[in-house]
């Protein structure tokens, strides 16, 4: 693999990596170990929040590249496979493997829209609902689930998406809430957004933090409040609206 | 119904895995890792540890697993440890504390009460959500050498 070729296969790992949700010390480890393993072990990895770098050094001078990080959509599968071919140096052409990873589809895409809401049941469970109050999670999260997945391919700003799918669950678990006659409306409420914590974001601030990842952990844990702000507004919002359908309940 | 919530958190877990897209073979990883991690949290609830604490024992339980499962597999630990520790996230205080500051905004004067739920209940959201992610992430720095 040429110069110019490695730095770019290196670039697409890491950016892949990163939009795929992982922290930016597995991405470095991933990136330096697929350079090294085609014989670049002296080269340098910079991971930032919205780009990653990498340098070359050959006997002939170095060799410097960035690649810019889109909007990170959670995909472990992509995650997984990535790290798999960078860390333990399978004999694949890149080329093949990339366009492998590109036209893998992402596994569930069906049956998502019935394990995701049952998961959010199954939370409202934990929280304290009764069977009647787990059935209005369920509705409550499938429709916010289903309207979810129309409005991401609209391109809005997640912070937005949120916000409609926050407001659409929890309106939506009260009026199946009180069409159930359940007793615990907040836990029914508070598990129907259970799909939107941006777990990834929370979990892999900690993460860059505690490996020294400073900015990186500082830029995650904001794009996470950010996020939450979201849900929070989009609940908020409808707790209000509560107020404007007590006439019918 | 305490017996059952390590199972109700196995479910949630796996509904969460698929958000995440988590790959077919390591659904059940995640499920085994969830229900270690919930009934480690309720076990330090019965003896009689805080939540935080018992939250904190969780989800550190659920990292050491991982991080021990993710060294044998050679997997990414985020794909074990996010979904399986989500189940634990105090989705009902954070929810009491919007509910509350709602109260207090909208009352037509001044509700001292409202305000003291709506700090009491955010804070120890805060607390929970702070010892979950320490939890989970600090065995990775504890293990630093021994990742993939």
């Amino acid at each position: 693999m040429e110069l110019a070729e490695l730095a770019e296969a290196s670039l697409w790992i890491g950016k892949e990596m990163m939009e795929a949700g992982a922290d930016s010390a597995t991405v470095e480890e991933a990136m330096l170990s697929f350079v090294s393993a085609h014989g670049f072990a002296d080269a340098g990895v910079l991971v930032l929040p919205k780009s990653v770098l990498i340098t070359l050094n050959s006997l002939d001078g170095f060799h410097t590249k960035m690649k810019h990080i889109d909007e990170v959509s959670p995909n472990f599968e992509r995650l997984s496979l990535m790290s798999e071919y960078a860390m333990s140096h399978k004999n694949i052409e890149f080329a093949i493997f990339q366009k492998t990873i590109l036209e893998t589809k992402p596994p569930f895409h069906t049956l998502s829209f019935v394990a995701v809401p049952i998961g959010c049941a199954a939370f409202g469970m934990l929280l304290g609902c009764d069977i009647y109050g787990a059935l209005a999670v369920f509705l409550a999260a499938y429709l916010a689930f289903f309207v979810k997945s129309r409005v991401v391919k609209l391109g809005l700003s997640m912070m937005f998406v949120n916000l409609i799918c926050a407001f659409l669950a929890t309106l939506s678990a009260f009026i199946f809430s009180k069409a159930f006659g359940v007793q615990e409306l907040a836990f029914a409420q508070a598990a129907s957004t259970f799909f939107l914590i941006p777990g990834i974001q929370l979990i892999n601030t900690f993460e860059d933090m505690l490996k020294g990842h400073y900015l990186n952990g500082s830029a995650r844990g904001l794009r996470a409040l950010f996020l939450s702000f979201g849900i929070v507004f989009g609940t908020t919002l409808a707790i209000v609206a509560e107020r404007s359908l007590s006439w019918i309940f | 119904m305490d017996i059952l919530n390590p199972i109700f958190a196995v479910i949630a877990a796996i509904g969460f895995s698929m958000v995440f897209k988590v790959r077919k073979e390591q659904i059940a990883i995640v499920g085994f890792l969830a229900f270690g991690g919930f009934l480690v949290r309720d076990i330090f609830m019965r003896f009689g540890f805080g939540i935080e604490l018992s939250v904190l024992a969780g989800a550190f339980c659920v990292g050491l697993l991982a991080d021990l499962i993710a060294y044998k597999t050679k997997t990414p630990l985020q794909m074990l440890k996010v979904p399986a520790g989500i189940p634990m996230i105090p989705g009902s205080l954070v929810f009491e504390a919007i509910k509350n500051l709602i109260a207090f905004v909208s009352s037509p004067a001044p509700d001292g009460l409202k305000l003291a739920n709506f700090f009491y209940f955010g804070g120890k959201s805060v607390f929970i959500l702070a010892a979950l992610a320490f939890g989970i992430t600090a065995t990775s720095v504890i293990f630093k050498k021994r990742q993939l």
